[in-house]
């Protein structure tokens, strides 16, 4: 322990200057090559996934629901009595896919036993929150889910 | 020491060793660059200067023979060796077409190609690109489809007005390589020199069939193509700049750190010990 | 210690001993005086080994090691991905600035008398480690899968496969078949990827535990004087070897954007075709020497043995020559079979790049 008593460099103004101009100059050099980095792991703008998607209108039967991909996320299409409504296809608990209940009519999640209405509202099970409602257009017989 | 006397040695060995691998040349040119009949002799020094002397297609690539057999007799034996001589003018086009398919093909489709059928004497390959010797080079659309040459058999304007459409097109694809070659080197232009050169030689085949009609088509398809071209062209050259740019920033930086980092006693805090 | 606060450092170190490992390895590590900027290479080394292992990170995010796919995958990181052609430059350049900076490394070594007992092992691990690199390289040149990766793979697989005894099974082994072909992608990949930056790490560690065992050489003198003056490692050689390191950094920076495409001839550009041999396939240039030797000497048996021999010789370098005399020019016979060396390597490089 005899050298830790040894007193430490002497601190002068000049060479606290230096050492935080140095530190800042590292600071900043480091900036550009992570500029570069970030920029290059950014992922690709949803590249060729479509915005729009289209469906016939005819071939979706009552309380039926047909998967759709929308800017490279499943979501579904159901019809029901009063409306074709469409919904993000991930569980808001912990992002596995819904399955679709024609029978319960619900959507089921397969993974912690979630349960959506067909507009997305929660029925049951551990979710926090509905799923997303997506944008349906109806028009000249085909289903347009999604904004252009 | 040992190690020194092994390496030098072993260097002795790479340095000696070397074998000369003489090129042999060909029977053909080593023959008939001293034949006394100039009309014989003159060809090899023509060849020379070719376009074929610089990718490397010798006497052989197109009159057959064998050029490793010293004997004259032997070497341009029809049957031993593979002798064609010269074509008949007739015969050109599948003479030059072994290599030059596609004009070849473009040209059979032309006027010239079905009436030389019917025994019409007309412009074959050797009329324009060797009308004086074997030094065939790249032919110049200007310098071949002149009034004078064309006239001998046809109503003078009509090569003028192919000469006209071809010249532009020609002019317009140098200007698009211009641009490439000013970039080469600096960013990666593949797929536009691919392009491009796609671009030149349809235009060369297409030249071929003399059907003014099918030429203007192509050439204005060409020129929308072009027209892409020039726009990519100008990106990369920006990009380019940019890179420059940003190279001079990065080595004025590096050095810079690296003088400061050699003159670390002026700001690092001084020992006492 | 007990009138001490227990601040942060203070628990970490109880636990770690970090402070110790400073002392020994950066503040109280001392150097003799005369060491010279040649001994920053190493450190120079290190830092372009991080730079591959970093970029050949990047790199493999986006590259895809599938014959149908990695040309393209490649083109779209030089064209598309942001930045994707500077992290690839940056790997490219970076591969031969190592190769450059190792051969420099070796040389004022040599110059130096370093590798003389006690450290015979540090020239060994050091050889070892330029054939770790270039087998990198090699390996690196696969990937693409360009017109000039197939075919510069090919010729230089043949070659090994031309070591008498044990080539032909190397050669079949990493080609993955009789001849050069999608099945080579694969292992070159994993050669590259994982095999040989473990042995390159594994290396690095054992050299340079031997240099902090044995200490660092110190330059011979013509008249030998007493060296007693040190300098610390931190921050005296710290700064320096920054200096050197961010000077050659500057060229190599020089070279990657002004000169971009120095290590790209047409062939790079072209996807690889197994039936069209390009005009002119060559070897990189570190290869270009040995390449040359081989196309001078008519028996390729021969020239590979006489390759071997000569390589052999150079990792046994320090166990041949044993002489007591460092200095140089000391060494009159020594210095001439350096120069004729390295004159003959420059050479052969030269005549090859032709």
């Amino acid at each position: 322990m005899e050298d830790e008593k040894r007193p430490g460099p002497r601190v002068t103004r000049r060479g606290v200057l230096g050492t935080g101009l140095a530190a800042a100059a590292g600071c900043a050099g480091l900036l550009g090559p992570g500029f570069v980095i970030a920029r290059y792991l950014a992922p690709a703008a949803a590249g060729g996934a479509a915005a729009l998607t289209e469906i016939p209108l005819d071939g979706l039967g009552m309380w039926q629901a047909q998967r759709v991909q929308v800017r490279g996320r499943p979501g579904f299409v159901v019809r029901t009595p009063d409306a074709i409504v469409g919904v993000d296809g991930a569980c808001t608990h912990l992002g596995c896919i819904v399955h679709w209940q024609q029978s319960r009519r619900i959507f089921f999640c397969p993974c912690h036993g979630g349960r959506f209405a067909p507009d997305g509202r929660v029925l049951g099970g551990p979710v926090p929150g509905p799923l997303p409602a997506l944008d349906v257009t109806v028009s000249r017989g085909k289903v347009v889910v999604g904004k252009a | 020491m040992r190690g020194g006397f092994v390496l030098a040695l072993a260097v002795a060995l790479w340095w000696v060793c070397p074998a000369v691998a003489a090129e042999v040349e060909s029977s053909c040119v080593s023959c008939h660059a001293d034949e006394e009949d100039e009309e014989l002799a003159a060809p090899v020094e023509e060849w020379r200067h070719s376009v074929h002397a610089e990718a490397g297609v010798s006497c052989d690539g197109c009159h057959g023979g064998n050029p490793f057999e010293e004997d004259e007799e032997l070497s341009m034996d029809e049957d031993e060796a593979g002798f064609l001589g010269s074509p008949s003018w007739r015969e050109q086009g599948s003479f030059c077409g072994s290599c030059h398919g596609d004009i070849r093909d473009s040209y059979a489709t032309s006027v010239m190609a079905s009436v030389i059928e019917e025994g019409e004497t007309v412009a074959v390959c050797t009329t324009c690109h060797m009308p004086e010797g074997h030094d065939i080079r790249p032919a110049d659309t200007a310098e071949i489809l002149t009034e004078d040459r064309c006239s001998e058999c046809h109503d003078g304007q009509r090569a003028v007005a192919l000469r006209e459409v071809l010249v532009d097109l020609d002019a317009e694809i140098a200007h698009a390589e211009h641009g490439l070659e000013a970039l080469r080197g600096r960013i990666d232009t593949s797929s536009l020199d691919r392009e491009v050169a796609s671009l030149r030689q349809r235009a060369v085949v297409i030249a071929h069939t003399y059907d003014l009609e099918r030429i203007s088509q192509v050439a204005d398809g060409a020129r929308a193509r072009l027209a892409g071209v020039d726009e990519t062209t100008e990106a990369l050259a920006a990009e380019s700049t940019f890179r420059r740019r940003l190279g001079f920033g990065v080595v004025l930086t590096l050095s810079l750190t690296a003088a400061a980092a050699a003159r670390w006693k002026t700001f690092y805090p001084r020992r006492t010990d | 210690m007990s009138e001490r606060p227990e601040h942060a450092d203070g628990w970490l170190d109880a636990r770690t001993g970090w402070r110790r490992i400073v002392r020994s390895q950066l503040t109280g590590y001392l150097l003799p005086a005369t060491v010279n900027r040649w001994y920053s290479l190493g450190f120079v080394l290190l830092i372009f080994v991080a730079l591959q292992f970093l970029t050949g990170v990047l790199l493999l995010i986006y590259y895809v090691p599938d014959a149908r796919f990695a040309f393209e995958s490649v083109q779209s990181i030089a064209n598309e991905i942001p930045f994707g052609w500077l992290i690839r430059l940056l790997h490219v350049h970076g591969a031969s600035a190592m190769v450059v900076v190792m051969l420099l490394h070796m040389l004022s070594v040599v110059v130096m008398g370093s590798y003389k007992s006690p450290r015979e092992l540090h020239w060994v691990t050091g050889c070892l480690l330029l054939f770790v690199a270039l087998g990198l390289c090699f390996t690196g040149y696969v990937l693409p899968w360009s017109q000039l990766s197939f075919w510069a793979t090919t010729v230089g697989m043949n070659l090994v496969g031309s070591v008498p005894g044990i080539g032909l099974a190397i050669q079949k082994a990493v080609q993955g078949g009789e001849v050069v072909g999608p099945a080579t992608l694969g292992r070159t990949f994993a050669l590259h990827i994982m095999v040989l930056p473990t042995a390159m790490l594994a290396l690095i560690v054992t050299h340079l535990y031997l240099v902090r065992f044995s200490g660092i050489s110190a330059p011979p003198r013509l008249r030998p004087v007493v060296e007693a003056r040190k300098r610390h490692f931190f921050p005296d050689f710290v700064f320096e070897d920054l200096a050197v390191a961010f000077s050659v950094l500057a060229v190599f920076a020089a070279v990657l954007f002004f000169r971009p495409h120095l290590y790209f001839p047409p062939e790079a550009f072209e996807p690889a075709d197994p039936f069209v041999t390009p005009e002119h396939v060559k070897p990189e240039w570190y290869f270009l020497a040995p390449y040359q030797v081989l196309r001078w000497i008519p028996n390729k048996t021969l020239g590979i043995a006489l390759q071997i021999l000569a390589v052999t010789a150079i990792v046994l370098l320090p166990f041949l020559d044993r002489g007591e005399r460092v200095h140089i020019l000391r060494r009159p016979l020594f210095l001439a079979s350096l120069a004729l060396v390295v004159v003959a390597l420059v050479a052969l490089t030269a005549v090859g790049m032709q």
